[in-house]
């Protein structure tokens, strides 16, 4: 008789933890009810910059009235956590998804089951590069290409007196910092920065397309660029690898260079290559001291980068807008999923400086 | 009348069997049947099946690693011995350009490689399990990362002509349906460990060296060889994992793998197995690892995030072990039939006596005898409680002395 009370005891346990669950779940579970349920997978949920994107995402829901979760693993290494994430939001039959792979790979057999089924699959942030043709509806991501050639009209509209009074003797130079040039959202800032400053040089100043020379890692220099010139240098550099202390080195490298080979500006394409120039600057504060004159842009924000643009060490920096991403990726998903043509989207991106920084529109999307 | 008897025997039976080894699968029905009601779309084919696929590492290494705590040992390493081996056999076919077969023959190699070595420090240099596998999880996660260059190594994808041995674990036919094929290698698996646990000369010695290594070691088992034998099998399973994951996953990652063996131990104490050693099954390790499967499946099916699985099986794993220390404290009591218990096992075999004639008689008759059964259940109730009451008494006045 005993040891039925305590087989007992032992299953209400089990019930207790049953009954747990549920207020757990308390207020997370909405009206499961005939909702539409879109599946929003991200790279990752704890940065700033994905809790923008998250802040988006659940506005586009409100907006359409539609469920969504939003689940990320907790680092962009952890392949497996993202893979079992996309397994269990496909097992709740959702009428769409919204991805940012991690990797490509490791999903295939999953869109290729989307693509059979018909879900439609959004990608966002870097998206689903590679996948299988017709599983990906629609991007919503950052036109790299376009951002950093915003970078490069800032940096134009500065440094454009200087450039005009350069000479075949007396030659300016610009520097661009990328991380690799392996990842193709790099290789599109660089290619857009390259691009923009050669077009506005050869049209907007007094010097043509055969004064300007790029240089630097192959993967940054086409055929189309023009490599004749003498007056003006376009450098683009990469470090050795993508560690920070690598980073560091190839901006004090060009940072040494500055007085001899009379640069004018650097821009930074991602918050690696800014936190390698802030290390070989002591967190910028060298800039106006040792190298008054030198405009730099970054990209992305980050607690360093934003001190530096608020005490105007650089000119400013580029920022992408997570909360559109986030906004975007399940509008055109739920578009699809009603069956409306849908094309990429570009989420934009925005220039802040000192002036602009505080204000409403940017403030949200600088993240620590 | 044979009809309460059997009842009395199945009850027994259960009894026999252990709460612990019957509680586990009905933990795992209960949980699957919660789901099912509050998840969304809980009782489908496809989850079933992301349940089966999430289960195929930590199945193959808790496995393994069942066999090292029945030897009263513990192995650590499993996990990063899994994702080393795995990424070292992607980096084999990837950049040295290996043949499929070969990269996962040599994942299979280099796993039983770190089982031997383990083996061999435990058994022969006498290191203490604990410490030794400690550090073959360090040297195994650095050993990956050296050898694969910090990049992942990503396996042939489905499309690829080399992507044939992820059928082994999942088979999706043209039409795109799939069938978890892993589950099979894994219950064939599990029935090989369990035919070498139960039924060969290894799996006693094993049993013996877990219960007691000296005695063991006085009755003539060469202890050296057959502990060695056990991490050498965790090390062998941990192989087969490293495949299952490079198949259910394609890319694998360095340095990844720690907390894997956590996960690993926590399936096998669920299951039953004593930490202590001697104890233990790997059906019972099976189910522990289906148990967390279900959880990791079923939570997010109720919007509930990653880490609530860590912490609800986190509760598993601590409800499992006191259930481990109450049976073997149980086990190990030693009954001194009291006087009051002699009592009222006397007066309910009376009871019972007068039950089984109420059957035979007729209507008057009945009354007389359940008005006389109410009677001796009442006098059973009252002095039971009074020698009850003196037993204790005395007890106390022989703690006082």
């Amino acid at each position: 008789m005993k040891s039925l009370r305590n087989v007992s005891v032992l299953v209400l346990a089990l019930v207790m933890m049953a009954v747990a669950l549920p207020v757990f779940a308390g207020g997370q579970q909405g009206g499961a009810g005939d909702t539409p349920y879109i599946a929003v997978v991200s790279k990752g949920e704890q940065h700033d910059f994905w809790q923008q994107v998250k802040k988006g995402a659940n506005a586009a829901a409100d907006q359409y009235g539609v469920d969504i979760t939003f689940e990320g693993p907790a680092s962009e290494s952890d392949v497996q956590d993202q893979v079992e994430m996309l397994n269990n939001a496909m097992a709740k039959n959702p009428v769409a998804i919204a991805l940012a792979a991690l990797d490509t790979n490791s999903v295939m057999d999953q869109l290729s089951q989307t693509l059979s089924k018909g879900i439609p699959v959004i990608g966002f942030d870097s998206g689903v590069p590679n996948a299988p043709k017709g599983s990906i509806y629609a991007n919503a991501s950052t036109d790299n290409y376009n951002a950093a050639g915003l970078a490069a009209e800032k940096m134009f509209s500065v440094i454009k007196s200087d450039i005009e009074a350069a000479t075949a003797a007396n030659p300016v130079k610009i520097v661009v910092m990328n991380q690799d040039a392996a990842g193709e959202s790099l290789l599109s800032r660089g290619r857009g920065f390259r691009d923009t400053m050669v077009k506005l040089i050869a049209e907007k100043s007094s010097l043509s397309m055969n004064d300007i020379k790029v240089m630097g890692n192959p993967a940054y220099v086409d055929s189309s660029n023009p490599t004749g010139g003498n007056k003006v240098m376009i450098e683009m550099v990469v470090p050795a690898s993508a560690s920070a202390t690598d980073s560091a080195a190839a901006a004090t490298a060009v940072l040494n260079k500055v007085a001899d080979d009379s640069v004018l500006g650097i821009f930074c394409s991602n918050e690696a290559t800014v936190k390698g120039l802030l290390a070989a600057t002591n967190d910028g504060a060298d800039l106006p001291a040792k190298y008054a004159g030198l405009v730099v842009i970054g990209f992305d924000a980050g607690e360093g980068q934003k001190n530096a643009v608020r005490n105007q060490y650089f000119l400013g920096s580029i920022t992408q807008d997570p909360y559109q991403i986030g906004f975007k990726a399940v509008e055109l998903a739920f578009k699809a999923y009603k069956g409306e043509p849908v094309m990429d989207v570009d989420t934009g991106a925005k220039f802040y400086d000192k002036t602009n920084m505080d204000n409403d529109d940017i403030k949200g999307l600088l993240y620590d | 009348m044979s009809y309460s008897n059997d009842n009395k025997t199945l009850f027994e039976n259960f009894r026999d069997i252990g709460l612990q080894k019957f509680l586990a699968p009905a933990a795992l029905v209960i949980l699957y049947i919660f789901f099912g009601l509050f998840g969304r779309n809980f009782f489908s084919y496809s989850t079933l099946i992301n349940i089966l696929d999430s289960s195929y590492y930590i199945g193959f290494i808790a496995i393994g690693v069942t066999f090292v705590i029945i030897t009263g040992g513990i192995d650590l390493s499993v996990g990063t011995v899994m994702m080393c081996a795995a990424i070292i056999g992607g980096t084999a076919y990837k950049s040295w350009g290996w043949p499929m077969w070969l990269s996962l023959i040599l994942i299979l190699i280099i796993a039983t490689a770190f089982g031997f070595f383990n083996g061999i420090m435990v058994s022969r240099l006498n290191l203490p399990p604990f410490i030794a596998t400690l550090g073959t999880m360090m040297i195994s996660m650095g050993v990956g990362s050296i050898v694969s260059n910090v990049r992942s190594a990503t396996f042939p994808t489905r499309s690829n002509a080399d992507g044939w041995f992820k059928s082994i674990f999942k088979h999706i036919n043209e039409d795109g349906a799939s069938f978890p094929t892993g589950a099979l290698v894994l219950l064939v698996v599990t029935l090989l460990a369990w035919l070498i646990l139960t039924r060969t000369k290894m799996g006693r010695y094993i049993f013996a060296i877990g219960s007691n290594k000296e005695a063991a070691r006085l009755s003539g088992v060469n202890v050296r060889k057959w502990e060695m034998m056990a991490y050498v099998v965790s090390g062998f399973l941990a192989g087969i994992g490293g495949i299952a994951f490079a198949a259910v996953y394609t890319t694998v990652m360095p340095a990844q793998g720690q907390g894997f063996e956590l996960y690993a131990i926590a399936g096998a104490v669920i299951g039953g197995t004593s930490l202590s050693g001697g104890v233990g099954s790997v059906f019972g390790t099976l189910i522990g690892v289906y148990i967390m499967s279900v959880l990791r499946t079923g939570l997010p099916s109720m919007d509930l995030q990653a880490h609530y699985q860590t912490f609800f099986t986190g509760v598993v794993v601590i409800g499992a072990v006191l259930l481990d220390i109450y049976r073997n404290k149980k086990a190990s009591q030693v009954k001194i039939p009291a006087k009051s218990d002699l009592y009222r096992s006397e007066m309910t075999e009376k009871i019972k006596s007068l039950k089984n004639s109420l059957q035979g008689a007729d209507s008057p008759e009945s009354e007389s005898i359940k008005a006389e059964i109410a009677a001796a259940r009442k006098e059973m109730n009252e002095v039971y409680k009074k020698l009850k009451e003196e037993e204790k008494k005395l007890k106390q006045g022989l703690a006082e002395d």
